[in-house]
Order: structure tokens, then C-alpha cells, then sequence
């Protein structure tokens, strides 16, 4: 009898209405909802309408349960979900799922991939969409870190084998996008802020760069015109050729001048599209609305200049614990010029300046002619923010 | 009436409602299995279901699928309401999660049919506006598109390609750095 209802014409799925899509997206984490993206219009327009972000539009990503694994149960047992936002509309998420023992905390953000910390403390990169995971060489390449029961011992102090990972890095950057042609190079700053190391594709260990003396450290480290320039506290700026025969050599470009340890807050290298290597500076100003104020400085073989205010042009900026990436705005709606999106890292030489300040931490913007952060991102939460363990949120960039 | 004492809630819970499919047929429901759909309770607090209630766009095929599904929750749901007041708090959890793992049951069993079927439950769940149904069966296309690529995703719903070459170009270059 209820064939009586006669054969449903063949169903076209792309006509669907438009909530209805909606809500099967609400469902898909990041990698599907980028192929159902590219499946037909309908389903595209609905991806776009839905807020799937487009992999050229900067995103950010927050930790998602991740910190609240890290506190409060330190079992690390289910996968840790993540949230990725775009800047423009926070409202809007897509969860990416990593496999636990993949990630206990993120150590940087290049080309799209991540630089991730694993349960024993060594390093991977990991595409966010695809899942792909390239390994790196173990902790236990790096002098110092020997690897004990249960754990590691470095110097004289025991830490376990997940925690290590917590006070051993700093900072990681991709020079390229390991999925393009293979050849890149992973530069991180680690100990304390106080060494840089690298490693090439394919090769099996870790090779120090250099050791800073005890009054000095390592803030931001960059990848400009084929080679890896680093920066530090107090302003000295190197130049790394990492192909040398004899081991990596560097070439001093600014000299250090040092200041008090509170007046930079962070020192960030950006490589620009038109060809400068840029230094932002954030240091603490009285009189600016939000105590805070960015410099820019033009980093020249002649030392460090302060340029124009409006040389980012129709260009943003987005620092943080991610590679520092300029981007023209005309490709991204929504994104403002002349801003700088900002997540702040915890920076521990100014740690208990930073609690003073209302409006540190967390991702933000910072408009550079109004000389204030403009709009904060929701869904930080300063008050999670907790001394070495509060990973900051990172911007995902692509340099296409 | 002999029976006149047991009181408007009775009377209440056996009002029937009639559902007249596209083509039409005749479905006769309790009111509180049709109100899972707020299309349908809408159409009764408005006192507009006299002599039925007309579901042009939903065959009897489906719409007897769809009320086997409202049938099993609405029961679901008042027999979570009748236990509240007569089980102590374990014996109530007890009970709760019995149903909770019978309704999970009933509705991976009720999702076993082909994508035609599942098609015409969408539409059906999103016109008559029950939004447990929609959920699940957006959740089971949601699934089945997991780990799958466009192409394969087209070649499984049966969607023709209309996206430019343009268009085609430009998806791919937003999303080479992710699936290269």
C-alpha cells in the first residue's frame, strides 16, 4: 500500500535546503567541512554562509577541553578538540580532533601546519586539516635532556616524560610548508629561551645554533629570504646560514643594546611581501588607552629603523606564538589594514607586569592609529591564564 | 458519562489527531506523539486540526516512518516524566538510562534505510519542524561523509558537479596547503 506513495524522484542533494545544510555542517569537523565545501554551489554557499573557513583566511585557534585536561584532570586520556575561529566572526567554530598522545602543547604555527608537543615530549608537525603528522628528531637530542624511567631528567631535575615538553620550548618555526616540495627547516628556541636548534627535512637530529649568556634570551625567530633571522630581548638581531660546511654560522645585523627587562614586552620578526625583514616591538606606555604600545621598526644591514606609520599600507599583521605573517587585506574580508591581530604569548621576563595589565592576553586586535586593542576576541579567557601552562591561542596563516 | 470523573488529563492524553499524507492517507496519532512536531502543535494550539491535518509535501511512506519515530520518543519522554515522581534517585537513573540506551538503539535501527529514504526524512523532519529527527538524520549524513573526498562525496549522494573550472581553480588553491 505505501508504494501507493509513488517512486520519490530521484533526490537531488545539492537542493537541499539551505538550514538544513547548515545543520549537517554543524556536525563536520574541519577536514570535512572543507571537502563539503568543494562538493557542489549549493553546498559551498552554504559552507561560506556556515563560516567553514576559506584556508586562505587567517583563523585562529583556541585549545578548545584542551586546558581544561591540562588542570584539572592531567589524565590525558580522550582526543583534545580544538577550536578554530575566524577573526572576523567568532561566533562561528569548527572543531578539529588531534589524537592525544599527538598533543600536550602546541609550540608554534607555520604554513598552515602545526608544531606540536607529544605525551614523551618530542615534537611533530601536524596539518590540522588532513591530520598528517611528520615527526621530528627526539627531546633527547638536545644537550642536557636525558631520557630516565618515566620521564626525563634535564640538568639535575626530573620532569615527566608529558610535562617536559611544557618548559622545554618556546618557540617553532616552519620555514616552508613541509607539504610543498619537502625542504624545510624547523628552527626552535628552547631552554629557557636561551638556545635556538634546528633541523632539516630528513635529517635525524637536532642541531644547536647557538646558546645565549644568562642576561640575554631568544623573543622571536623568522624565516626571510632563505634565511633565519633571530631576535632577542634586548634587541640584538642575527642572521642564520644554516648550510654552512663547518656548522651553522651567523652574522650579527643589530647589536644587542639592552634596556630594563620590563620595557619589551615582545619583540616579533615579520618577513613583509614587499621585502623588508620588520621588527614589532611591544612595550608598556602610560599614556596610549591600553598601556600598551607597538612599534615598527625596518630591520637594515645598518641596524634597526623606525619607519613610517603607515608602511603596512592596506596590510595586518598577526603575531603571537605563531610564525609572524604580514598579509595584504584585499583577499581577506573582513580583516582590517593597518592592524595588528594579536595573541599574546606568555612572556615570562615581564610576567608580573603583565597580571597588572587589564588587557594582556588572550587574541585581540590592535589598531595602529588609534593606538589601542580595538575589539577582544570573546572566548579568551585571561583569568585560565596560568604561568607556563596556559598555551596562548595561534593564528593559522598561509603564505600562498 | 460513567467515566466522566477521569478528568480532562485522560481526556487529554487520548486525543487523537489525523495526518493526511500527499497521498492521502490517513494516520491516526495521539496528540502527544504529534506534538513532537511544532509544525503540528502549532496547527492545534491554533485549533485548526479539525478533520485532519493535511501534509502535502510527505508521502505515506515516509510519514508512517516518521510517525514510528515520534511514537518511540514521545513514549520515551513520558514514561521519563512518570518515573521522576515514583523511583527514588539511583532507581530513577537506573530507568533513565535504560530508556536513554533503548531510544540509542531504536535510532541507529531506525537510520538503516536507504539515502532516498534518509533524503525524504530530512525534509520531512525539517517541514514538520521535530527537531530530534532532523538532528539525527543530518548527523547521519554527517557521518557518512567522514573521511571522504568531494568526488567520492558526489558519487555516493549522486550530485553533479556545477562548480566552474574557475571556481574548481580557486577551491583548489585554498585548499592546497591543507590536502597536498
Amino acid at each position: 500500500m505505501f508504494d501507493m506513495a509513488g517512486p520519490s524522484t530521484s533526490p537531488s542533494w545539492s537542493d537541499l535546503p539551505i538550514d538544513i545544510l547548515l545543520s549537517i555542517l554543524q556536525c563536520l569537523e574541519l577536514p570535512q567541512a572543507l571537502a563539503f565545501a568543494s562538493v557542489c554551489t549549493a553546498w559551498r554557499v552554504a559552507a561560506t554562509t556556515a563560516g567553514v573557513p576559506g584556508s586562505c583566511t587567517p583563523c585562529i585557534m583556541s585549545w578548545g577541553n584542551h586546558l581544561e585536561e591540562m588542570q584539572l584532570h592531567r589524565r590525558y586520556s580522550s582526543a583534545v578538540t580544538c577550536n578554530l575561529y575566524h577573526p572576523v566572526d567568532v561566533d562561528k567554530s569548527y572543531g578539529v580532533s588531534f589524537p592525544k598522545v599527538c598533543f600536550l602543547v602546541c609550540c608554534g604555527a607555520s604554513h598552515g601546519w602545526l608544531i606540536l608537543a607529544n605525551d614523551i615530549s618530542n615534537l611533530v608537525l601536524c596539518n590540522p586539516v588532513t591530520m598528517a603528522m611528520i615527526p621530528l628528531p627526539p627531546v633527547t637530542d638536545f644537550t642536557d635532556v636525558k631520557a630516565v624511567c618515566g620521564g626525563y631528567h634535564r640538568g639535575t631535575s626530573f620532569y615527566e616524560a608529558k610535562r617536559l615538553a611544557i618548559w622545554f620550548y618556546q618557540k617553532a618555526v616552519l620555514s616552508c610548508s613541509p607539504s610543498k616540495d619537502g625542504a624545510y627547516v624547523v628552527m626552535v628556541i628552547h631552554d629557557d629561551s636561551a638556545c635556538i636548534s634546528f633541523v632539516k627535512a630528513g635529517q635525524s637530529k637536532w642541531q644547536v645554533a647557538s646558546t645565549l649568556s644568562r642576561s640575554d634570551r631568544y623573543l622571536d625567530c623568522a624565516y626571510h629570504k632563505g634565511r633565519f633571522y633571530t631576535v632577542t630581548l634586548n634587541g640584538m638581531v642575527e642572521k642564520w646560514n644554516l648550510d654552512g660546511a663547518n656548522g651553522p654560522t651567523r652574522e650579527v645585523v643589530v647589536v644587542a643594546r639592552p634596556l630594563p627587562v620590563e620595557c619589551i614586552l615582545a619583540r616579533h620578526l615579520v618577513s613583509t611581501p614587499w621585502g623588508d625583514l620588520l621588527q614589532v616591538r611591544a612595550k608598556p606606555a602610560v599614556k596610549y588607552p591600553d598601556g600598551i604600545a607597538f612599534e615598527i621598526y625596518k630591520v637594515d644591514p645598518d641596524g634597526c629603523n623606525v619607519v613610517q606609520e603607515n608602511v603596512l599600507g592596506d596590510h595586518a599583521l598577526f603575531l603571537g606564538l605563531n610564525h609572524s605573517a604580514c598579509l595584504h587585506t584585499k583577499n581577506l574580508p573582513g580583516i582590517r589594514r593597518h592592524c595588528i591581530y594579536f595573541s599574546a604569548p606568555v612572556i615570562t621576563h615581564a610576567f608580573d607586569f603583565l597580571l597588572q595589565l587589564r588587557v594582556w592576553g588572550g587574541a585581540r586586535t590592535y589598531d595602529l592609529e588609534r593606538r589601542r586593542f580595538e575589539r577582544v576576541v570573546p572566548f579568551s579567557d585571561t583569568k585560565k591564564l596560568v604561568y607556563g601552562i596556559c598555551p596562548s591561542e595561534v593564528w593559522i596563516t598561509q603564505n600562498l | 458519562m460513567a467515566s466522566a470523573g477521569s478528568g480532562d488529563e485522560k481526556a487529554a492524553a487520548a486525543a487523537m489527531i489525523t495526518l493526511i499524507s500527499s497521498d492521502n492517507e490517513k494516520f491516526e496519532v495521539t496528540e502527544a506523539t504529534a506534538t513532537l512536531s511544532q509544525t503540528i502543535r502549532h496547527m492545534i494550539e491554533d485549533g485548526c486540526t479539525d478533520g485532519g491535518v493535511p501534509l502535502p509535501n510527505v508521502t505515506s511512506k515516509i510519514l508512517a516512518r516518521v510517525i514510528e519515530y515520534c511514537k518511540k520518543h514521545a513514549t520515551a519522554a513520558a514514561g521519563e516524566e512518570g518515573s521522576s515522581s515514583s523511583f527514588s534517585d539511583a532507581a530513577f537513573l537506573e530507568v533513565d538510562r535504560a530508556f536513554l540506551e533503548e531510544l540509542e538503539e531504536f535510532d541507529d535501527a531506525f537510520l538503516e534505510v536507504d539515502r532516498a529514504t534518509l533524503f525524504d526524512l530530512i525534509l520531512a523532519a525539517n517541514y514538520l519542524d521535530i527537531k530530534g529527527l532532523l538532528n539525527l538524520t543530518c548527523q547521519k549524513v554527517a557521518d557518512s561523509v567522514k573521511g571522504k573526498t568531494p568526488e567520492q562525496i558526489r558519487e555516493m549522494y549522486n550530485i553533479v558537479n556545477d562548480l566552474t573550472p574557475e571556481e574548481e581553480a580557486e577551491i583548489r588553491r585554498e585548499t592546497q596547503w591543507a590536502f597536498e
